[in-house]
């Protein structure tokens, strides 16, 4: 009887990538743009980390100061808003929420999808049928409108918008990796490893999901911006982070809005930090993406 | 077209309405009054005021549509009614002489009568349509002899069209023109976001933006812009911030609390340096003497941020409120402010846990009066409330707060039946003094009794800890929008703004 690795080789062995200094190098030789775009999100992830340390030259971003509206100065590099608060220190601060519902959310939705689109995909039946069916009647919902109401039914914090955000983006997800494991449960090596008695689980998350784990990493990559944006949009809504605590979907929302047309600086800032971050994700998605699909690797295509 | 509905007064004739500025009463439907002897008022009506035509089959309007009126009070306060003890709860009976004659027998002598009797709270509406509808006016969309009709009611806005069969008001008054009203078309749009109001009114879609709509810098912008002219007036409105009485029971935790808040910062941030230490009556009043000087409010509302946070600490605040919850909403402005502001200031000088629940103004109504049936605490801890309606009564505004009868009741944070006893004695001790103020019919002497109560307030460190009131309001108008009253556009006729004042017209 052969043995599971011999059933790997018989199969083709999974190509693992790895992340040495070598491959970084090639990495930002080839992709510029998403070169670029990992150090502006080191960088944010750093202002995020480092928001209170006195190098960033930060104030309490929900202290109210006298100085209302005033355009960006040497004291006020990015002005101050309707409460006199410090802007920039509010866009620095405001890298946090943003970055944790990303992240949190991009950990919960993508684990679920994934595990769930490979139960889908993998076992299909009546497996797949009840999971689709959810995922369907989750997605036959406009996303910014179930985000609404979820929220509002948890209330107001980073908890209910990280939840909120996960049940729009897991269905999502689901259903991509679902799709690939449907193509993947057809090659050679999983009839292989079939054959040599492996278990359901051990063929679906030993074998399959390795093989998908770039798909993976690029759903993730893409799924982090979209999700800065939703909280972004729920916040504005005012449904998402609480009244006060910075957040750029807090600066750009209802009580920001009124003062839009006499004071520029309130809407530029949180809105190119909002922007750049969510490009900054985009492109590094793209560039992941490129590096990792093997059809496109080499083909031109991905090229930076 | 103008944003957020002040309320149907329109749609209703009362007696009369009141002009605080000038301190003139201006007949609606009565011709004469008369106060017969400290517990009789009696007043004449107009023959020949109709129904509207879909009202009660357009009949006469009599004295006997004012007694019934005027007594179902009680009974509307028990169907979640809003409207103050205050305004009401001095009447004993109404006796009707004749089908134009109005005999108020009072319960004690009212230093306010007339001036409640102009509140919007007394219109008169048609008996058959009330019980038709089981006491439930907003069933319907109109009960009144009113001006106009309401023909819309819809969660967008509010449309009202000009009552055909409307009398003529003669001889005229600042209020009320022989041939008036002279605006076809009222429609108030309720529009929850302030950036979209301000939008709209630069965009030529609305002709007016009430003060709710518009601080200092808002009205300095609209100001610059062509066709639109900026009004400035005395504010006279309050705010206040309630405790939920059921969990502020020690007082030293309402001590740190009013201790904790730096008005003057405040006032500096919030109202741009036009602010004044809330009263609690209202800042117009105080001026008069119904209420302490800005002076002695200073005392009496220090910041002392150590002693608040040892307060806070020895009372075991954060054990008895591991979590302040507040409750807000963003469709006015200094709602969202003020709150945003006592929780950066209850978190930086008390240390405490601030949560706010932000909501729509229909849920922010509903959470302000939940639990009042049931005897139920309140889903919040403090609760900020500002009110600018009827801000014609000295004994009434930010006042109405402390008072068992008053927005204490409506609120729950203050009712002799209070499980708690504490907030208990003081809601008896509070009516007491209340009941003779409002009784004493000597200005000078009811000004002193009003400051007694505004000192023990301070003293007791009541329920509801005033907050500093705008000096100034704003109101803007499009120039096609001619002769709105400019010195008392947001208070007069008792409270109504100047959505009761008929000789308004419109430039084609």
């Amino acid at each position: 009887m052969a043995t599971e690795a011999q059933a790997g080789v018989l199969a083709g062995p999974v190509s693992r990538p790895t992340f040495g200094l070598g491959r970084l190098k090639r990495f930002a030789r080839r992709q510029p743009l998403g070169t670029a775009s990992a150090v502006v999100i080191g960088l944010l992830i750093f202002a995020a980390v480092f928001a209170d340390a006195p190098f960033m030259r930060t104030t309490d971003p929900k202290e109210f100061g006298s100085n209302i509206l005033v355009p960006p100065s040497g004291e006020h590099w990015f002005g101050t808003n309707r409460n006199g608060q410090d802007l920039y220190s509010r866009v620095v601060y405001g890298a946090r929420p943003s970055l944790m519902v990303g992240m949190a959310t991009v950990l919960i939705s993508v684990v679920g999808g994934t595990v769930l689109g490979l139960l889908a995909g993998y076992l299909g039946g009546v497996v797949d049928t009840v999971i689709s069916r959810l995922s369907e009647v989750l997605l036959s919902f406009p996303a910014i409108l179930f985000g609404l109401v979820v929220a509002t039914w948890l209330g107001p914090g980073l908890k209910a918008v990280i939840i909120a955000i996960s049940i729009i983006f897991t269905p999502v997800i689901m259903r991509i990796i679902r799709g690939a494991v449907l193509v993947e449960r057809q090659r050679m090596y999983v009839d292989a490893a079939r054959v040599i008695g492996c278990s359901e689980a051990r063929l679906m998350f030993r074998h399959i999901l390795p093989n998908i784990g770039p798909l993976v990493i690029v759903v993730a990559s893409t799924t982090l911006p979209a999700a800065i944006l939703a909280e972004s949009a729920l916040t504005f809504l005012g449904v998402g982070l609480p009244l006060g605590e910075p957040s750029w979907g807090n600066d750009l929302g209802p009580q920001a809005r009124a003062y839009f047309n006499m004071a520029w600086w309130l809407a530029v800032f949180p809105g190119v930090a909002l922007s750049l971050t969510v490009l900054a994700f985009n492109l590094l998605g793209d560039a992941l993406r490129d590096e990792l699909d093997p059809r496109l690797r080499g083909s031109g295509l991905g090229e930076g | 077209m103008v944003t957020n509905p002040i309320h149907p007064a329109k749609a209703y004739s009362h007696l009369w309405t009141y002009q605080p500025s000038t301190k003139t009463v201006c007949y609606d439907l009565a011709l004469e009054h008369e106060q017969v002897d400290p517990l009789t008022l009696r007043v004449k009506i107009r023959q020949g005021v109709k129904f509207q035509a879909d009202v009660a089959n357009g009949r006469e309007l009599t004295a006997e549509d004012i007694a019934y009126s005027y007594t179902r009070f009680p009974v509307a306060l028990t169907k979640g009614s809003q409207v103050n003890q205050i305004q009401w709860g001095w009447i004993d009976k109404i006796e009707t002489p004749d089908k134009y004659t109005v005999v108020i027998k009072q319960k004690n002598p009212f230093a306010s009568n007339v001036i409640s009797l102009g509140s919007s709270a007394f219109a008169v509406v048609a008996k058959e349509v009330v019980e038709a509808n089981g006491g439930d006016l907003m069933k319907v969309m109109n009960a009144g002899s009113g001006p106009y009709r309401m023909v819309k009611r819809e969660p967008t806005g509010t449309r009202y069209e000009r009552n055909p069969d409307y009398f003529q008001h003669d001889p005229p008054s600042p209020t009320y023109v022989k041939e008036g009203p002279y605006i076809d078309v009222w429609e108030e749009a309720i529009i929850p976001d302030p950036a979209t109001i301000k939008a709209k009114f630069l965009a030529g879609e609305l002709d007016v933006l009430t003060v709710v709509n518009i601080d200092r810098l808002v009205a300095d912008e609209l100001g610059r812009e062509k066709g639109v002219k900026v009004v400035k007036g005395p504010a006279n409105g309050h705010l206040v911030m309630q405790f939920d009485n059921f969990k502020w029971t020690d007082k030293r935790h309402r001590q740190a609390v009013w201790m904790a808040i730096d008005r003057d910062a405040f006032i500096k941030n919030l109202y741009l340096g036009e602010g004044l230490y809330g009263g609690p009556t209202a800042s117009e009043f105080a001026k008069e003497g119904y209420g302490l000087s800005q002076d002695e409010l200073k005392k009496l509302q220090p910041f002392n941020p150590a002693e608040a946070k040892k307060l806070w600490q020895e009372s075991g605040g954060a054990q008895a409120f591991p979590t302040v919850k507040m409750v807000t909403m963003q469709a006015i402005p200094i709602f969202a402010t003020a709150t945003e502001f006592v929780k950066k200031q209850l978190e930086q000088n008390l240390g405490a846990k601030v949560e706010v629940e932000v909501v729509d103004p229909a849920t922010y109504v509903a959470r302000a009066v939940a639990g009042f049936a049931e005897k139920a605490p309140k889903p919040w801890d403090l609760f900020i409330a500002w009110e600018l309606s009827l801000q014609t009564i000295p004994d009434y505004n930010a006042l109405a707060h402390y008072v068992p009868v008053g927005y204490g009741a409506i609120f729950g944070n203050l009712r002799p039946d209070s499980p708690k006893s504490e907030t208990a004695a003081f809601a008896v001790k509070m009516q007491q003094l209340w009941a003779a103020q409002a009784q004493e019919l000597n200005p000078e002497a009811r000004k002193q009794k009003v400051q007694e109560i505004v000192r023990t307030i301070h003293q007791e460190y009541g329920p509801a800890v005033p907050l500093p009131v705008p000096e100034f309001q704003y109101a803007a108008f499009r120039d096609r929008v001619k002769n709105y009253p400019e010195k008392d556009f947001m208070y007069a006729n008792a409270g109504t703004g100047l959505f009761r004042v008929q000789d308004l017209w419109l430039d084609a």
